[in-house]
């Protein structure tokens, strides 16, 4: 009876959050990537966006992939319970998916360091060397 | 940049244990370490303060105390990652931190763990006297 509408409240606050924790990502990861491609700012654009489409299609595909069940929705306590324990595992998903984009994040930045060909700390004074 | 001059405290067992541990390492520039205190460092460098840990290069960049730390270990092959990762934001008020409270009490740390500078050492044995042989 309530399985449309739980079907529509689901799908609508997964989304949601999907494109807020992707768009915070986007937002937040530039500058992590900025620090990996050693200020090459374009580079860490184009590697920002690729990473922000794949977390959108995986997130996504796994969203709808979700939202078919077998549990039935009769009365309105059902419906709830059917959407809360839906948008749980969506949410744990997003959460792990999030943790694991910091992860490549930081990895690239890290990888980054090795090949520096610069101290990472900017020096103190200078003077002249004979 | 390819040659790295550090100077540590000669006086200090800490220093000195670092310093026989930093000379074995392999490293991706020349290192070469000096007592700051030694003839050698003071004709080369006749401007640096002394007392703290300083590294300069060979284009005549200084770095002092933590910073010096945080590109000793840069210089170091096997240490690259971790000088990034403490000179991040996230680490990096806390390595200041930990640099200062060991360097401000690197006497007491070195006595704690019972490392003796060679300067110490040699005073130590100045102090022994030699019993006169009895099979005179």
């Amino acid at each position: 009876m309530y399985i449309v509408a739980s079907y529509l409240v689901y799908i609508v606050i997964s989304l949601a959050a999907t494109v807020l924790v992707a768009r915070t990502l986007h937002r937040n990861g530039g500058v992590f990537l900025v620090d990996a491609f050693r200020g090459n700012t374009e580079l860490a654009k184009s590697v920002n966006h690729l990473l922000v489409v794949g977390f959108y299609l995986i997130n996504v595909g796994y969203v709808t992939q979700a939202l078919t069940t077998d549990r039935s929705a009769e009365t309105m306590r059902a419906a709830i319970e059917l959407v809360s324990s839906k948008l749980g595992t969506i949410l744990l998903v997003l959460g792990a998916m999030h943790f694991f984009n910091l992860y490549v994040f930081n990895r690239l930045r890290i990888r980054g360091l090795e090949s520096m060909d610069r101290p990472p700390v900017p020096p103190d004074s200078r003077i002249a060397v004979q | 940049m390819k040659t790295l001059f550090v100077m540590y405290d000669s006086h200090c067992g800490l220093c000195t244990g670092v310093r026989d541990w930093l000379r074995f390492q392999p490293s991706y520039l020349d290192v070469r370490l000096m007592a700051s205190d030694s003839e050698e460092a003071r004709r080369m460098f006749p401007g640096l303060p002394g007392g703290e840990l300083a590294v300069v290069s060979n284009d005549g960049q200084v770095w002092l105390g933590d910073n010096a730390f945080i590109v000793c270990l840069w210089a170091l092959r096997k240490y690259r990652r971790w000088a990034g990762r403490l000179a991040s934001p996230m680490l990096r008020p806390m390595a200041r931190q930990a640099f200062e409270a060991v360097s401000r009490n690197r006497k007491s740390v070195s006595s704690l763990l019972r490392l003796k500078s060679e300067s110490e050492l040699k005073n130590r044995l100045h102090e022994v006297t030699i019993p006169p042989c009895p099979m005179k």
